[in-house]
């Protein structure tokens, strides 16, 4: 039974339609991203979906609640117990802690618990900014701040609306990185956006035009960069073969990313450009996640920076030369110490 | 949480909040004021003039002798209810041996039995006619009256001026604060529970206003009694004059109170969120 599911969903405006008999469903746990020109009605589906608005028209169910039948009092206690909102302004109480606005949502039930807030506020790299006022933070470290306040009640369903807008790009992939562990922690995701790369990180993307369903896909590219990292990896390590049946290496042959020449995989100039690109923003991401975050993750294992921010991130972080796990970060054009990506290599294939 | 959010949102929101306090402090004040003059009246005109000067003449009788025998004065201070009798008004030529006559007698004597005592005096002393001085007391009750017409008057414009004032400034306030109430709202604060934030702020610059009013009422009022009804006016703080101050402060705070809590309740907060 899907965990969010709506049928014939109708939002009007005066003559203005801004959702028209949408009907969609999204099953628990999945990260989907809710993209579409401006006006197109994916800010008024999130609305409904938080209970902040109620539908002209049309029935939504989240977790099996029918939320146009719910009293005002009766969507507030829906807020507090499923929904936790993730702003593009943030959102915080100007003259509150970091802690004291995390603890305003704990507050909602009656209580507040100072130990799991802080612990909260430390998961998300803000365990030594306690006490500062969102204005003596940073708009990275406030989006953070307003995403622990999202999790402290532990809520099923996160809504963010473009979480990341008003973030540079390190921010950014801080901020996408938390919420790609929440997804991986089973909380269900939905992140209204107008950013494709960003939109690319979710399992699968609903394109809403003038409140209608324009169009569900999978995004395939971020598993394809996946692929071009890891065999990039396997060529630094001991060059084990590889299969040619492996999910995404057919793909990536097919795109001319890699050839299949004397039973050996190999990158072609412009597949050993990509995978250069896409190790470099994996392992920058590692050493910015390692140090704003204080988290360690599985070597080639995190969510690349987004393309075309790289070169920011980098001088952010120094222009590091090698990731937390030793292995060389390959060096962008700005780098100062830049030097040539080594020769495109083969790797044996495997059975 | 909640004594926190109250306090720190008094020290940034000083300014609506001092507009707030100094409305009720008025309003509360010019109340107690009119309560405090009116009760200090009412104790001194029940006391009548007694407790000033003399409520009785005792003058010789039309067509009877030209002055008042001197040994009359003794006997005027003998009659029951007379509290004290003075001769001390110029003498006339009139010898009567021992000394001159009196041209009257003014007689303070107890208000509750001033015609008691009249006929007292009339009946011990020959020919003197003795008359209350009630044309005066009623007088000053007039005066006190109207008196306290015009501050009931001006109680009622300033408690009409400090609603209007302090619902400007709680429109004001709530208007300010749309975005942390949307917050509130989205965060699945119920809109009574948001209100009570706001009204638990109100109350607290209501109580305070109520007492600052009795105070400053107390002082206004022991003033304008000493000036009008003569001295031992001061002050005098009691529970029953904060209550009644407290009281008015209520009622303009929530009333004030009433309108914010419906503007909160009609909020929408998807709109406010989106920053429109």
């Amino acid at each position: 039974m899907p965990f969010v599911e709506a049928e014939a969903l109708s939002r009007r405006f005066g003559s203005l339609r801004a959702l028209d008999e949408l009907t969609l469903s999204i099953a628990e746990g999945e990260w989907v991203a809710v993209t579409g020109p401006s006006g197109s009605g994916k800010t008024t589906l999130l609305n409904i979906l938080s209970g902040l608005d109620r539908p002209t028209s049309g029935r939504v169910r989240v977790g099996g609640e029918d939320l146009a039948g719910l009293t005002a009092r009766e969507l507030a206690r829906y807020r507090q117990r499923t929904v936790g909102l993730v702003f593009q302004q943030f959102h915080l109480i100007p003259y509150l802690t970091a802690l004291e606005n995390v603890m305003l949502a704990q507050y909602v039930h009656s209580m507040t618990d100072r130990g799991e807030a802080e612990e909260a506020l430390r998961k998300v790299g803000l365990g030594e900014r306690l006490g500062h006022l969102p204005s003596q933070l940073s708009g990275g470290e406030q989006q953070r701040v307003c995403i622990a306040r999202a999790l402290i009640n532990q809520p099923p369903l996160i809504l963010a609306d473009e979480p990341t807008g008003n973030l540079d790009a390190v921010n950014e992939a801080v901020v996408m990185s938390l919420l790609a562990e929440l997804h991986e922690r089973g909380h269900t995701l939905i992140l209204v956006t107008h950013d494709p790369t960003i939109a690319a990180r979710s399992g699968r993307e609903i394109r809403l035009e003038h409140g209608r369903l324009a169009q569900v896909e999978q995004p395939g590219g971020i598993e394809l960069q996946g692929v071009l990292a890891e065999l990039w990896q396997l060529l630094e390590e001991d060059r084990v073969g590889v299969s040619i049946a492996r999910r995404g290496v057919a793909e990536l042959i097919a795109d001319g990313l890699l050839t299949f020449v004397d039973g050996k995989i190999s990158f072609t100039e412009r597949g050993h450009a990509q995978a250069l690109a896409v190790v470099r923003r994996v392992r920058l991401a590692e050493i910015l996640l390692a140090r704003t975050l204080d988290r360690g993750s599985e070597c080639g294992r995190e969510t690349p920076v987004a393309a075309g921010f790289e070169d920011q991130v980098c001088a952010f972080l120094d222009h590091p030369t090698v990731c937390p796990h030793g292995r060389p970060i390959p060096p962008g054009g700005a780098c100062c110490a830049a030097e040539p990506a080594p020769a495109p290599e083969t790797v044996e294939v495997g059975a | 949480m909640i004594v926190r959010l109250v306090l720190t949102s008094f020290r940034r929101r000083f300014r609506q909040l001092a507009l707030i306090l100094a409305a009720v402090t008025v309003a509360a004040a010019t109340v107690a004021t009119l309560a405090g003059f009116a009760s200090r009246a009412e104790q001194r005109l029940g006391e009548s003039l007694a407790a000033f000067g003399p409520n009785l003449t005792v003058r010789p009788q039309v067509g009877g002798p030209a002055a008042i025998p001197p040994d009359a004065l003794a006997r005027v201070r003998a009659v029951p209810g007379v509290q004290a009798a003075d001769g001390g008004a110029p003498a006339v030529p009139v010898s009567y041996g021992a000394g001159f006559g009196l041209e009257r007698i003014e007689v303070r004597a107890d208000p509750g039995r001033l015609s008691e005592v009249a006929r007292g005096i009339e009946a011990t002393v020959e020919g003197v006619e003795a008359t209350p001085l009630l044309r005066v007391s009623e007088s000053d009750a007039r005066l006190t009256q109207r008196l306290m017409l015009l501050l009931a008057a001006v109680s009622a414009v300033s408690f009409l001026l400090a609603l209007l004032s302090v619902g400007t400034a709680t429109t004001a306030l709530v208007g300010e604060r749309r975005v942390e109430i949307g917050l509130l709202l989205a965060l699945g604060y119920t809109g009574r529970r948001v209100g009570a934030f706001l009204a638990a702020e109100l109350l607290a610059a209501a109580v305070l206003a109520g007492a600052l009013g009795e105070i400053l009422g107390e002082l206004a009022a022991g003033g304008l009694a000493e000036k009008m009804l003569g001295a031992g006016g001061g002050p005098s703080l009691t529970w029953g004059g904060f209550a009644a101050s407290a009281v008015v402060a209520m009622l303009v705070v929530g009333s004030s109170m009433l309108v914010a809590l419906r503007r909160v309740e009609r909020l929408d907060a998807a709109r406010v969120l989106r920053g429109e």
